[in-house]
């Protein structure tokens, strides 16, 4: 064991982790010292979460070296490093939403008597720790009936069970109200005086000044920068996560902007907390719906499909006014898709086949009186695995066998099958490689060319860029700035997409 | 490349036929004549039971999730038609109808509880099988009825041609409609759709909860027919028929290849584990091995086959990969 000056308490060095087709992390380093609060920046997939998972044990690194307070980690399994200090709140809360609150706490080591579990002590415990915190929890509440904020102290308390030395927090105010985030800063700031270092992801620019007293900055997996917190403004953070160049990736043709085929008027939902959403689409255009996840982007996209309720606003398609309570086949036959964003939960039946997937939303066009027409099935898939350059062995193949990219092309084809003039795609190209997404784009083009109505929805900055003609931006469930694809940048973009970041913005808010 | 998809598609159905194979080559062993026509005919007559209720439970399991009261259903089937041709001297035909049109109701309920209360089937379908029971004890008050019509009975235990009986017919036409039904129907299609990926299948526009519906009234329908087949048959009712016929259709629809988790699987390999159940039957008869030991032979049976199954699918797993 080398014996290094205790300085750090993290000190992750040249960290790299490969996963198949991807640098996740490339030469990463990153440190922490006890007692201050380490903000983690960068943009969806830049490899925050990628890193922190390596810290907690979930990943081992393929390259670089890890010390815990100056000792040497060769071991990466989760419960290893728990009991090395390292606590990690996930961005998804992994309380057991039928135990209570003490249970929860306590969920790796209960307190025992004997061979049963003590459970007035550890309720007495549980209490503490939350009195500790000064919060006002019933420790006997199921956890899965309180409020998120207190769910989240639950999650803490639940860390401080161990003998905690670095907190890791993914996006804690993510779900949080003022308040609440308030009752947070102050946790956190009690914990920095018991010397436990903090590393807290966020994507909100006005909390690194609030609570942060450094900033590391990483894009595309690999390290940027790191400030103090004092010494860097928030558009030089900003340029800092983006600046990258857009290659010849994307395809653009001659797109012709026809006239107006959807247009949706203040729409507000109590479900999921649209907010007066009011956009246009053309013919023959490529629309962009940018913003961070958890804008309200794939919201949405399913409030327009139906697949979720809204309460007020108008949707227009083609000038019709579509009914509050039309239902998706209704949407689908009057030709607007949704591709999903998570295509095995969403778009396919993977245990089915090639063929039965491509039809799945067009059934009524392969059968007549309900009776399937075999030869006109065959007729449309063989014609889309053609079109879309399916590689797959045969039309009965099972989707399962297929790679990602092609996957992602037959959920392609199942919503092109529908004769759909209205297509919004959900993150497209996540997860495929680079051959697969280059000609996913050049399909959008010629979508568009063909005259049909497109918006994209993507984490992707280059992409959005890439392929839009016009792009909107979202921010808490509302649209918040609507761009030329000429006059946007990464930059703009970002500063309409991260809360505070200009003074214009402010004013639209009030 | 194409050979090679083949027998990856038709491998599920090809380890059943084997297992099937094998007891036919023994049944043939035991007794020469076990492959005579009438011989034949007979376990397609015995056999057609458990055929008609698993084309229903084949298409509630592949949609959603077992039918558990497929059993007291088909109890109720029965008792309706007997009692409306006993007690109220009813037209046969007529109670037929009555009969199914009650099974049809029940999958009713079935299809209300799962798609639109939300209470999953295995514990809906399994709390109806005791309260149909419960009915059906209730209506027949502890009687047995016996002694149907004649024109009745033929349907159970007629015989148009040396080795086809009229059960054997009635469990064609179910069969036939089952997998028309299934292969060649929109219906069958949201079927395997709702039943692989439900989330998908919303998102397509498909309306699971109709097909959910439809589904177990179809269960019901095919329960509810093999409760009357089995009157026909046996010329007598008792409130206990359908008892123990859950348990073997459940085996015959899981050994025929069909998915627990749904979506994956058909009547046909139902049909051959269905066949497979009846003839190792027959085999045993041939053989009088003592009743004590005949559910440990089903028993060996069906694991048999699973594994069997199981073992062909992981060699093919490794030739791919080589």
């Amino acid at each position: 064991m080398e014996n290094r000056e205790n300085e750090y308490l993290v000190d992750m060095r040249h960290i790299t982790k490969v996963f198949p087709g991807v640098k996740a992390l490339d030469d990463v380093s990153f440190n922490l010292k006890p007692g201050e609060v380490h903000i983690l920046m960068g943009e969806n997939g830049a490899g925050k979460s990628t890193l922190m998972k390596v810290l907690a044990g979930a990943y081992a690194p393929d390259g670089g070296e890890l010390y815990i307070s100056g000792e040497k980690i060769t071991r990466f399994d989760p419960v290893f490093l728990q009991e090395k200090g390292i606590g990690i709140i996930y961005q998804e809360f992994n309380l057991i939403p039928y135990l209570n609150v003490a249970e929860n706490i306590f969920i790796d080591h209960m307190p025992g008597k004997g061979l049963l579990i003590d459970r007035k002590g550890m309720h007495a415990k549980a209490r503490e720790l939350l009195s500790d915190m000064k919060m006002k929890v019933d420790t006997h509440a199921l956890a899965g009936t309180i409020p998120v904020a207190q769910q989240q102290m639950v999650e803490v308390a639940k860390a401080l069970t161990h003998d905690l030395k670095v907190l890791i927090m993914d996006e804690p105010t993510a779900a949080l109200s003022g308040i609440e985030i308030e009752q947070l800063f102050s946790i956190i700031r009690s914990l920095k005086e018991k010397g436990i270092g903090i590393i807290y992801i966020s994507h909100r620019m006005q909390e690194i000044s609030q609570i942060g007293d450094r900033i590391t900055i990483m894009r595309d997996g690999q390290y940027i920068a790191t400030h103090r917190v004092e010494e860097i403004g928030t558009d030089e953070i900003v340029s800092l996560m983006v600046g990258r160049k857009i290659g010849n990736l994307y395809q653009r043709g001659e797109r012709q902007k026809g006239d107006t085929i959807l247009k949706i008027e203040h729409l507000c939902s109590k479900k999921e907390r649209l907010q007066d959403i009011c956009m246009e689409v053309h013919r023959g255009e490529i629309v962009g719906l940018s913003g961070l996840v958890g804008a309200g982007r794939t919201e949405l996209a399913r409030a327009i499909f139906h697949v979720d309720p809204y309460e007020k606003g108008t949707i227009t398609l083609k000038g019709e006014e579509i009914k509050q309570k039309a239902t998706v086949r209704e949407m689908i036959e009057k030709g607007i898709s949704l591709i999903p964003e998570d295509r095995k939960r969403q778009g396919l039946s993977l245990i089915l086949s090639v063929s039965q997937n491509i039809v799945m939303a067009s059934l009524d066009s392969v059968s007549s009186r309900g009776w399937l027409n075999r030869h006109k099935e065959n007729e449309i898939v063989e014609q889309y695995i053609k079109e879309l350059n399916v590689s797959t062995p045969g039309a009965e193949q099972k989707v399962n066998n297929l790679s990602g990219g092609n996957q992602q092309k037959v959920v392609l084809a199942k919503w092109l099958a529908t004769q759909a003039e209205v297509i919004i795609f959900d993150e497209p190209t996540r997860g495929i490689d680079v051959g697969a997404k280059k000609e996913v784009y050049s399909f959008m083009d010629n979508l568009a060319k063909e005259g049909k109505a497109i918006i994209m929805i993507s984490s992707d900055m280059p992409e959005v860029l890439g392929m839009s003609d016009r792009i909107y931006v979202m921010r808490d469930r509302r649209i918040v700035k609507e761009l030329n694809a000429s006059q946007a940048t990464q930059e703009i973009i970002l500063s309409y997409a991260l809360e505070g970041a200009r003074g214009e913005e402010q004013d639209d808010k009030n | 490349m194409s050979r090679k998809l083949t027998s990856s598609s038709l491998l599920p159905a090809m380890s059943r036929f084997a297992v099937l194979l094998v007891i036919i080559i023994l049944g043939c062993v035991i007794d020469p004549s076990f492959l005579s026509l009438r011989n034949i005919g007979n376990n397609l007559a015995n056999a057609s039971i458990l055929v008609i209720l698993g084309v229903g439970e084949t298409i509630a399991i592949v949609t959603n999730g077992p039918d558990l009261s497929a059993g007291s259903v088909m109890t109720m089937g029965g008792v309706v038609t007997a009692i409306l041709m006993k007690s109220y001297n009813m037209n046969f035909a007529i109670a037929i109808l009555a009969g199914l049109l009650a099974g049809c109701l029940l999958g009713a309920l079935n299809g209300y509880m799962i798609a639109y209360v939300k209470i999953p089937a295995f514990i809906s379908t399994y709390g109806l099988q005791w309260a149909v029971l419960g009915f059906a004890y209730v209506i027949l008050n502890g009687y047995i009825l016996y002694s149907f019509d004649e024109s009745f009975r033929f349907i159970g235990n007629g015989w148009i041609l040396n080795f086809i009986s009229m059960a054997t017919v009635c469990m064609l036409v179910i069969v036939t409609a089952g997998i028309l039904l299934m292969k060649k129907t929109t219906f069958g299609r949201k079927c395997y759709s709702v039943g692989s990926n439900p989330i998908q299948a919303m998102m397509s526009g498909i309306d699971s909860k109709k097909v959910v519906m439809k589904a177990f009234i179809i269960s019901g329908f095919t329960s509810a027919a093999a409760g009357i087949l089995y009157v026909a048959r046996m010329n007598s009712v008792q409130s206990d028929i359908g008892s123990s016929y859950l348990l073997n259709v459940l085996a015959a629809v899981y050994m025929g290849g069909t998915s627990a988790a749904g979506g994956e699987g058909g009547i046909l390999g139902t049909i051959v584990g269905a066949l497979a159940m009846t003839m190792v039957v027959n085999c045993m008869n041939l053989l009088a091995v003592p009743s004590e030991l005949r559910d440990a032979v089903i028993g060996v049976l069906i694991i048999g086959t699973v594994l069997f199954d199981t073992m062909l699918r992981k060699q093919l797993a490794k030739r791919k990969a080589v």
